[in-house]
């Protein structure tokens, strides 16, 4: 479903060029939950954004359901975001002007969906989080938890192929964090969608059912999860 | 789409709605000094429109300047019988006033009545309603008084105001009372041809208003002699002058081969316009200010654009997590843009809907102080305030839309060119080599280009409308634009240099503020480079104005040198030919006790060369005379003055320079029978009319332009004490104007003041949108520094030191803003003066730096500069240490 074959990725940072992935080769099926783990400045975050079409690799590809990501112009990898990838980010990333039910219906809007279609689905999509009772609360009247699974209820609304989720119990405390990852291991659908899923928190991996180690911006492992 | 703009764009609006003020104030002065300028100059083309052409029910006009042309000439094309010609209306139009309703004016027309006023269908669009017949039994009235046609408001208040049926309705020339008889009135509209002029008008058939003006010497005889066999003899010696001759042609008719044999016609008597053509000339005098005023409220566009630029700006920077969000979760590029221009397009609405009004309100507050001056120069005194028209409102509410949108494209362009990565790891956007690349361009292409024009200026080519003074002052605008947008580059290189200095003398608080300054010259150097915009044009105005000022001053004192002044009206009516004065009043005033020399003054403003200058006629031998012994410093080319007469002048400097005319050169004026050759025999300094001054003997003006008439007496006094009393008894009696030699000074350097105050104040408005950006520009300069003041605070900073560096920052970007403005204002000064109004003019003016306004905008501009400090410095003690310093 998702793949990245030989792909580097380098920035440069003050004139200076660093290779945060270095010539990595990984492939992802639907129905997966995979766990990338790894020490600060490993190449995770950046390795879940070339998965996601957030960037493109320097060299080598991304591969999303057979479609070469670098094929794709920045329009139509905006649109494959849009309609076929979730994100949950670490810090939550809500627009703070905006209602929970306002920034989950963020997307629907964004493909020119009509206001009361977009805020149905998104009253669903917070439901399907246990949050329809915080619909019209803004960012800053919710608990880290309930920002949290407001940007899953986001990531949701627009029933995507792939969710990419950069640390998304970096912010939360370790009850609040289990919660968080009950409902991201009940997502993966077989053979439709993919979770996968950053992180440095060891019991945070073992809700994934594939593990991937990465260090140095090269796979360390790669095996399932036991248990 | 439209739910995810306006969810996003309005929302954000509502939640930053101080900012969201800012720019809407900003884009709303800028709007409102379009608007307000936009009001002056319909009022001032309408009023020159009206004086240039008013009643214009002809395609053709055979015109003669201020002269005016024979009536004869209209029977003479009359009797030509030329193939298009369908009929020919002569029309006399001046200026009368009304002794028994205040003295208030009134617009005397000379017409056909029959034709032109009484028929149902009649050209002018007036209903005539007759409410008295004459029969024998009142045809007493013939003989004793003038027959008229009043407006109805005017017949209503005579009506109500006579103590008798029998009450002659008083008119006021110059200082003859005409006692006239009204035979009905009419009624218009406004936008009619009459309501042009106003709502008192006195109708009166063409012979009598033309003699009512020109009575021709002596006036008695002609009223004494009476009947018609006298009227035509009368008639060939004293022949009937009309202001202008209306052509109108047949349907069918081609203007240009009719206008070819109607001059053919007229000969050397006159001239035949096509109206537009003729508005041309009153256009070429009121050009310059209007491109003036249209500068200005330019500039004011500009210097709002730069700072809705700014603001939308840090809305960017703000932004620009949000932006990662959005494009993280897939929005497209075109999105985000859109997303900016929604907001800009609100904003610019917004804008432009707080700035009609206030355009409309400085517009009006403007003709409310000036007015009377206004209504004394034009034909119509009523020069009312007019509401924006529908064109004004779409052009206000475009600029608005546009400057924002324009404002608005950078920050929006780079918004969207943010990677959605590195925006939502906030990691520090760096600006792109090619945006720095393409802004140095700019800024080279604009100020190359600007002055590429304005060296080239008498090269445009005219056929596309592009005059020299286009290229003069379309050539500066680009060069300020241009200088403008360079100031974050200026504004680096000045804090570079001066940065040592500072590090050594100012305290860690200040030394942070600088080192802000230098870290993000394009956030601060845009707003710097507008208040040094709005820093130069106000040194700029003031500069130029003293400039102007005291050499004018200086020569007023050297020229004002009679003892006593006497005219009717007030002193602008009276240098505007339209309250004149019987030639008899000069005589008069001759004989009385105590006064030892008198000179008439006659003004008159004939066309030569395209524009129309300023013909001044002098009793010269009595004046030379007189003005000699009394000026402690007579101006060069006075001495002249004696050998005026038999066609010799005097020219003005300016009018040397401008028309390229020297001593001993022979030009021609038009006159009532054809060209009228003058001989200069010098020059003399004169600043009285901007397109340049002939001095002319009064015996032979009258001579020559057949016009005996005084719009000004001189009068010196001899040493007795009997003389002033005796002046003032003289002026009292007839109603007139007396005044002295320090009065007349300051009444002429008040008008001058008043003009450069006006200029002035639209100076201010510039200034203030500048200081607007001030207050945006710490604000983002606060969000930038979040986490260096949070750092601050956080290692012990008080409270007070924060509010301090922020303060330091504004009252130096204060300072820079005024270093800026000083160096860009002098040269300005240098160029207004050297380079435009010596084109515009033939003035020539020395640079004089005006040191006491300079210091008081540059301590004014630092005042508002700190104040503008104060909310950001606010919002900064504010902050929240721990989200500050916070790490992601």
């Amino acid at each position: 479903m998702i793949a990245l074959i030989d792909a580097t990725k380098t920035y440069d940072q003050a004139r200076r060029p660093v290779q945060a992935v270095r010539g990595v080769s990984l492939t992802v099926q639907g129905g997966e939950f995979v766990t990338i783990m790894g020490p600060s400045g490993s190449g995770k975050s950046t390795l879940m954004q070339l998965m996601g079409a957030l960037d493109t690799p320097t060299t080598g590809r991304a591969v999303f359901q057979g479609q070469d990501l670098q094929e794709l112009s920045d329009s139509q990898r905006s649109i494959l975001r849009r309609t076929r990838i979730g994100f949950v980010f670490q810090s939550f990333n809500l627009l703070p002007t905006l209602t929970a039910a306002e920034n989950v219906a963020l997307p629907l809007l964004l493909g020119g969906g009509g206001r009361r279609e977009s805020m149905s689905r998104a009253s669903a999509s917070l439901e399907r989080v246990g949050l329809t009772h915080r619909a019209e609360h803004f960012p800053d009247e919710l608990s880290g938890g309930e920002m949290q699974r407001v940007a899953v209820a986001r990531a949701l609304v627009g029933d995507p192929d792939a969710l990419l989720c950069d640390e998304p119990t970096g912010n939360l405390d370790s009850a609040t964090s289990q919660e968080v990852l009950s409902l991201l291991a009940s997502l993966p659908e077989p053979g439709r969608r993919t979770v996968i899923m950053v992180t440095h928190d060891p019991n945070a991996a073992q809700y994934g059912s594939r593990l991937v180690r990465i260090r140095d911006g090269l796979i360390e492992s790669d095996e399932p999860v036991v248990g | 789409m439209l739910p995810f703009y306006r969810l996003l764009s309005l929302r954000y609006l509502l939640q930053r709605w101080d900012r969201a003020a800012l720019i809407v104030a900003s884009i709303a002065l800028g709007v409102a000094t379009l608007v307000s300028t936009r009001i002056l100059n319909a009022c001032i083309e309408t009023a020159a429109s009206q004086t240039s052409t008013p009643l214009g029910v002809g395609e053709l006009l055979v015109v003669n300047g201020e002269v005016g042309i024979l009536q004869s000439t209209g029977d003479d094309i009359t009797a030509a019988h030329i193939p298009g010609v369908k009929a020919v209306q002569p029309l006399v139009i001046e200026r009368a006033y009304l002794p028994k309703a205040g003295n208030k004016a009134a617009v005397l027309i000379g017409a056909e009545l029959s034709q032109q006023v009484m028929t149902a269908e009649n050209p002018l669009h007036v209903r005539f309603t007759r409410t008295l017949e004459l029969t024998w039994a009142n045809a007493w009235v013939m003989v004793h008084r003038q027959l008229v046609v009043l407006s109805k408001p005017l017949f209503d208040e005579w009506v109500a105001q006579r103590s008798a049926e029998t009450d002659p309705f008083l008119l006021r020339y110059g200082t003859r009372d005409i006692a006239c008889q009204p035979i009905g009135y009419i009624e218009y509209a406004d936008d009619s041809p009459v309501g042009m002029l106003g709502r008192n008008i006195v109708g009166m058939e063409i012979r009598q208003a033309a003699r009512t003006i020109h009575p021709g010497p002596p006036a008695a005889f002609a009223a004494i002699a009476g009947g018609v066999a006298h009227e035509a003899s009368w008639d060939a010696i004293f022949p009937i002058r009309v202001n202008r001759i209306d052509v109108i042609l047949e349907p069918h008719a081609t203007p240009e081969q009719v206008q070819q044999s109607v001059q053919a016609v007229v000969g050397t008597r006159g001239q035949v316009r096509t109206p537009e053509a003729h508005y041309q000339t009153s256009q070429e005098i009121i050009g310059g200010l209007q491109i003036g005023f249209l500068l200005c409220s330019a500039g004011a566009m500009v210097v709002g654009l730069f700072l809705v630029y700014n603001a939308l700006s840090v809305t960017v920077a703000e932004r620009r997590h949000d932006i990662g969000i959005l494009r993280s979760i897939g929005a497209t590029r075109s999105q985000i843009v859109w997303l900016f221009g929604t907001a800009a397009v609100i904003l610019g609405v917004l804008g432009a809907l707080v700035g009609i009004p206030l355009g409309t309100f400085l517009g009006w507050a403007v003709l409310a102080t000036y007015g009377q001056e206004l209504g004394s120069i034009f034909v119509n005194p009523e020069v009312n305030p007019v509401w924006p028209t529908a064109a004004t409102l779409l052009l206000a509410l475009g600029a608005g839309v546009v400057t924002a949108v324009v404002a608005a494209l950078i920050p929006a362009l780079q918004a969207a060119g943010e990677d959605p990565a590195d925006a939502v790891r906030r990691v520090p956007g760096v600006a792109g080599g090619l945006w720095a690349l393409a802004h140095k361009a700019t800024c080279a292409a604009l100020v190359a280009g600007g002055v590429a024009v304005i060296l080239t200026r008498h090269e445009l080519p005219p056929q596309f409308g592009l005059h020299p003074r286009i290229g003069s002052f379309g050539g500066l605008l680009s060069a300020l634009v241009g200088l403008l947008l360079a100031a974050p580059i200026l504004v680096g290189m000045m804090v570079r240099l001066i940065h040592p200095l500072l590090c050594r003398i100012l305290p860690i608080e200040a030394r942070l503020a600088a080192d802000n300054l230098i870290r993000s010259p394009g956030r601060t150097g845009v707003v710097i480079g507008a208040l040094g915009a709005g820093v130069a044009v106000m040194i700029q105005t003031a500069g130029v104005g003293r400039s102007n000022q005291e050499p004018v001053v200086q020569w007023l004192d050297r020229v004002i040198v009679a003892d006593r002044y006497v005219f009717a009206g007030n002193l602008t009516e009276a240098t505007s030919s339209q309250t004149p004065l019987d030639p008899g009043i000069v005589e008069e005033l001759r004989q009385r006790p105590g006064v030892a020399g008198v000179s008439g003054f006659r003004y008159s403003r004939p066309e030569f060369n395209g524009t129309r200058i300023m013909l001044v006629a002098l009793d010269a031998a009595m004046y030379a005379r007189f003005a000699q012994e009394r000026s402690t410093a007579p101006l060069a080319g006075m001495q002249q003055l004696p050998k005026l007469g038999e066609g010799r002048i005097l020219i003005s400097d300016n009018f040397g320079r401008k028309h390229g005319v020297t001593t001993g050169d022979t030009l021609t004026l038009p006159g009532m029978s054809g060209a009228v050759p003058l001989t200069v025999v010098g020059q003399v300094q004169d600043y009285s009319w901007a397109r340049g001054t002939i001095f002319i003997d009064r015996a032979d003006y009258a001579r020559l332009f057949h016009d005996e008439q005084v719009d000004v007496v001189h009068i010196f006094l001899d040493a007795s004490s009997t003389g002033a009393d005796s002046v003032a008894r003289f002026a009292s009696d007839r109603g007139l104007t007396v005044q002295h030699k320090e009065m007349m000074r300051r009444l002429l350097a008040d008008m001058i003041d008043q003009f450069y105050t006006v200029a002035f104040l639209q100076q201010i408005v510039v200034g203030v949108v500048a200081s607007l950006g001030v207050v945006t520009a710490l604000l983002i300069s606060v969000m930038q520094r979040r986490r260096e003041l949070g750092l601050l605070l956080a290692v012990g900073a008080t409270p007070a030191q924060v509010v301090r560096t922020v303060l330091a920052e504004a009252i130096l970007m204060g300072l820079f803003g005024t270093l800026l403005g000083i160096m860009i204002g002098l040269p300005l000064e240098w160029y207004i003066l050297r380079v435009v109004m010596v084109e515009e003019s033939g003035f020539i003016f020395h640079l004089l730096v005006p040191w006491r306004q300079t210091i008081m905008i540059s301590v004014g501009t630092l005042i508002i500069s700190t104040l503008a400090g104060l909310l950001p410095a606010w919002h900064a003690v504010r902050i929240r240490i721990p989200d500050a310093i916070a790490y992601e």
